[in-house]
């Protein structure tokens, strides 16, 4: 958990377009990967965040600043006092408007996610996109994944049956 | 790479596992069919979810598949693979434990399981047969850091035993229950037990009194108290007073 004197040092991100991010440290420390390298001194300049476009970095912010704890508009103690249920509540709100994206983001958030590991992150991208993939048709999933059929008919038939066990 | 992924295909292996490690076993298995990318991407899953019966017409079609896919991934060459991160095995919902034949699958699943995985989390609801399946459930893992009870509070006879891969040369003949009275052999990873329950009652307390006698400590045992009237999950954190 992060302190909040902690959360009053600045840190910056930089993403591989070349955008550059200045993020209270608290906020990115909600990312495991980063906490890491603030933990391991290794964040003396910039923390450069290969793989992820200043689009969905600034989106992972947007998220992490909601996600970070006892901050907020209303200050400091604000979840000292708030109900925690209400809390919560409140971010299930806030989580299921920010999720509201196109599955190309999603996907992307999801990488990010993974990348930085956060795993509360990890866990709204990859739930929303598992609910695609239950109860729906086999060429549903495919769409709702953005993903080709790329087996020859003959071929699916091979997997198939290996793999028969599997199916009901 | 800067500009994105546009298909979920395109992500990495470990990426689209984070993913599939919120469904069920058998959906995972599934996915082989989707394209060719994904033809292999369920053999390396590092986590297995097992939720139940539900949607395999019969239990034994449930059974035989978990019974196929646990043994692709533990037995033969499946044992030397690195150990898996997570199983969970939720029977809870669909009443799957009622029958005393599945009773004694899942007690050969979790035994089967339980030396391949760093957390092992366990849904299991009240058993109406005695004694109950987890009874005769050994815990032999060098690889076992936590253990999640959830809805348990039946499991008054927990036994460990040690592997002969784990313990000390000494106990490398016997194969039979080990009862330390000190630290536990088996348990030497286990960090974490986490007990969820509706309420704290004496079932509780006597497990608890059983995971300390086998070694575990007060302080890697946590209890989480789900009140079912107000609906809101509280935590109840035993800190030990004594060392």
């Amino acid at each position: 958990m992060a302190t909040r004197e902690a959360g009053k040092k600045m840190i910056m991100l930089k993403s591989p377009d070349g955008m550059e991010f200045e993020v209270e440290e608290a906020v990115a420390m909600e990312s495991q990967t980063i906490r890491k390298m603030i933990e391991d001194d290794c964040a003396d300049t910039a923390i450069l965040i290969p793989n992820i476009n200043s689009k969905i970095l600034s989106r992972v912010i947007e998220y992490c600043n909601k996600h970070v704890p006892t901050t907020g508009a209303t200050g400091a103690a604000a979840s000292d006092t708030v109900a925690p249920a209400a809390l919560a509540e409140d971010l299930k709100i806030w989580d299921a408007e920010f999720i509201k994206v196109n599955r190309a983001t999603r996907f992307n958030l999801i990488q990010a996610a993974s990348y930085l590991n956060i795993k509360g992150l990890l866990d709204l991208t990859s739930q929303t996109t598992i609910d695609t993939i239950s109860d729906n048709s086999l060429e549903e999933i495919r769409s709702f994944l953005s993903t080709k059929n790329d087996y020859l008919p003959e071929e699916e038939q091979t997997i198939r049956r290996e793999n028969q066990w599997a199916f009901q | 790479m800067a500009s994105g992924v546009d298909s979920i295909s395109a992500l990495p292996d470990d990426v689209l596992h984070s993913v599939l490690r919120l469904l069920p076993a058998e959906e995972v298995v599934r996915t082989c069919v989707l394209a060719r990318r994904w033809r292999g991407v369920w053999r390396s899953m590092p986590s297995l979810r097992f939720n139940g019966a539900e949607g395999w017409g019969s239990a034994d079609r449930f059974a035989q598949f978990v019974d196929h896919l646990l043994h692709l991934r533990f037995g033969g060459d499946g044992g030397a693979r690195p150990p898996l991160d997570s199983c969970e095995f939720d029977f809870d919902a669909d009443g799957f434990m009622q029958l005393p034949a599945n009773e004694r699958h899942a007690s050969h699943w979790i035994w089967q399981a339980v030396p391949h995985v760093r957390v092992l989390r366990l849904h299991v609801v009240e058993f109406e047969q005695e004694p109950s399946p987890l009874s005769d459930l050994r815990l032999v893992s060098q690889h076992l850091t936590r253990l999640d009870l959830v809805g348990l509070s039946e499991a008054t006879d927990l036994e460990l035993s040690a592997d002969s891969d784990v313990g000390p040369s000494y106990v490398s003949e016997t194969q039979g229950i080990y009862k330390p009275l000190g630290q536990s052999v088996a348990f030497h990873c286990l960090k974490i037990v986490e007990i969820k329950c509706a309420n704290v009652d004496s079932k509780v307390h006597r497990l608890l009194k059983i995971l300390t006698t086998y070694g575990i400590r007060l302080e890697q045992i946590r209890v989480k108290q789900t009140s079912r009237i107000s609906g809101s999950e509280c935590e109840l954190l035993l800190t030990p007073r004594i060392q």
